[in-house]
């Protein structure tokens, strides 16, 4: 019988019980007790272990503030000397990914305390963080927290007692890109024919070799004349007319419009709001050109400095969006621009 | 969306306040914005300076779409940022 294990928890300001997007700024506050998902994770742990304390902090200020967070993060972690530390889960919010992801890249190469966090496979963290930790896949929303709790907690606890860990296939992390070598009675000539005889005959078979998600492109050759070019402003940050004609939802959004700015000088606040579900809205509401800067190339226009403000605005919902939809819609208006004969564009993200 | 658009042969210049990660999935011309929730902006200045201060901003954004790039290169003008 192996002695209780300890377990530090990290998790962000929504789950740990201090606010939503307008608390996102809080610094590291530590609790010496399971807070949020953490309870559900005591409970699956019982007599197994504890939870010695929580880190919570700030999405934004984790992200925004990393080195400062990290820090900050590894000093009270290295001081509640835990067997394993849990980060999360943070399903499809992104800056809560990255948080989780850096805190368990830190703690594991810097006090080399093993650590596992969850979230959906469609988190831009994933592919920054899963060589560095353990990342279990989550739904997208927190609707799949019953399920990710115990085998996070299971996962954790593995962790901790030094149980060795087989490959991703077998355990259910996300595959690392790390290879093992694994015996196999096959030949690689007779492993590559059954392959092969599967995919011919539309049997599932498994690629010995997967290519990475994130492909690069060739990027566009730059302007050479701004004073004749036609800039389209591009958001992802759901600035809609008000009343959202469109009925943009706040997030999973796949689709995307455009609103004519053609007769406008500067976005006002009473004609726009931000249909996004992932950013503190309040700054936005107040001036819709911090996310949108069409008073800026308004500006520049009159001026000279840039040729044309193309007429219309081209808006989207940035959040829980997958890739291949967002592949898409990209697709689609590059046909728009194209079509309007537009130089460049300037593209805004929250 | 932004390298979809940069492979069709239209230059993109990304403002966004997480320039690591937009570096890290591939976008070339990333501009640094100022925070996630305003990122052409700043709310704490008065409005006049809260406007230079976005205009800084769309000058290197600008500056961005004129500039040959290889690789994921980031742009950034230390005095927007908080």
């Amino acid at each position: 019988m192996t002695s209780p294990i300890r377990i530090v928890h990290y998790v962000n300001q929504f789950f740990g019980g201090i606010g939503g997007e307008e608390r996102a700024d809080t610094e590291l506050l530590i609790r010496e007790h399971p807070v949020g998902p953490g309870v559900g994770i005591a409970r699956a742990l019982g007599e197994r272990g504890r939870i010695v304390a929580t880190l919570i902090g700030g999405d934004n200020y984790f992200t925004e503030r990393m080195d400062v967070a990290r820090s900050a993060a590894l000093e009270a972690i290295e001081r509640y000397r835990p067997d394993v530390v849990i980060a999360g889960p943070a399903f499809n919010a992104g800056r809560y990914g990255m948080a989780c992801g850096e805190v368990c890249k830190a703690v594991t190469e810097t006090l080399r305390i093993p650590s596992v966090t969850a979230m959906s496979p469609h988190n831009p963290a994933v592919s920054l963080y899963r060589r560095s930790t353990y990342i279990l896949p989550t739904g997208e929303s927190a609707a799949s927290m019953p399920h990710i709790l115990p085998r996070l907690t299971a996962f954790a606890h593995r962790l901790a007692i030094g149980d060795a860990i087989g490959p991703a296939e077998r355990e259910g992390y996300m595959p690392r890109g790390i290879r093992g070598i694994i015996l196999d009675e096959r030949s690689a000539a007779q492993r590559a024919a059954e392959m092969l005889k599967a995919k011919l005959t539309g049997e599932p078979y498994q690629t010995e070799i997967p290519v990475e998600v994130f492909q690069p492109v060739s990027p566009a050759a730059p302007l050479q004349d701004l004073t004749t070019a036609t800039i389209a402003l591009v958001t992802t940050s759901g600035l809609v007319p008000r009343g959202n004609p469109d009925g943009f939802k706040s997030m999973n959004e796949s689709r995307w419009a455009t609103y004519p700015v053609k007769h406008l000088d500067a976005l006002a606040p009473d004609e726009w709001e931000p249909i996004h579900g992932g950013y503190d809205a309040r700054f936005a509401r107040e001036n819709p050109n911090r996310v949108v800067p069409l008073d800026v190339l308004r500006e520049l226009e009159n001026e000279g400095v840039i040729g044309r403000l193309h007429a219309d605005l081209i808006v989207t919902v940035g959040v829980g969006t997958p890739v291949e939809v967002c592949q898409r819609m990209g697709e689609e208006i590059v046909d728009e621009l194209h079509r309007a004969n537009v130089s460049a564009a300037i593209f805004t993200s929250n | 969306m932004a390298k979809v658009m940069e492979a069709s042969g239209i230059p993109v210049a990304l403002i966004t306040a997480l320039t690591t990660l937009a570096k890290d999935v591939g976008a070339p011309r990333i501009v640094q914005g100022v925070r996630i929730p305003h990122p052409c902006g700043n709310p704490a200045l008065p409005s006049d300076r809260d406007r230079a201060v976005r205009r800084r901003i769309v000058m290197m954004a600008l500056k961005a779409l004129q500039t040959s790039v290889v690789n994921p290169t980031s742009f950034v003008d230390p005095s927007v940022l908080i």
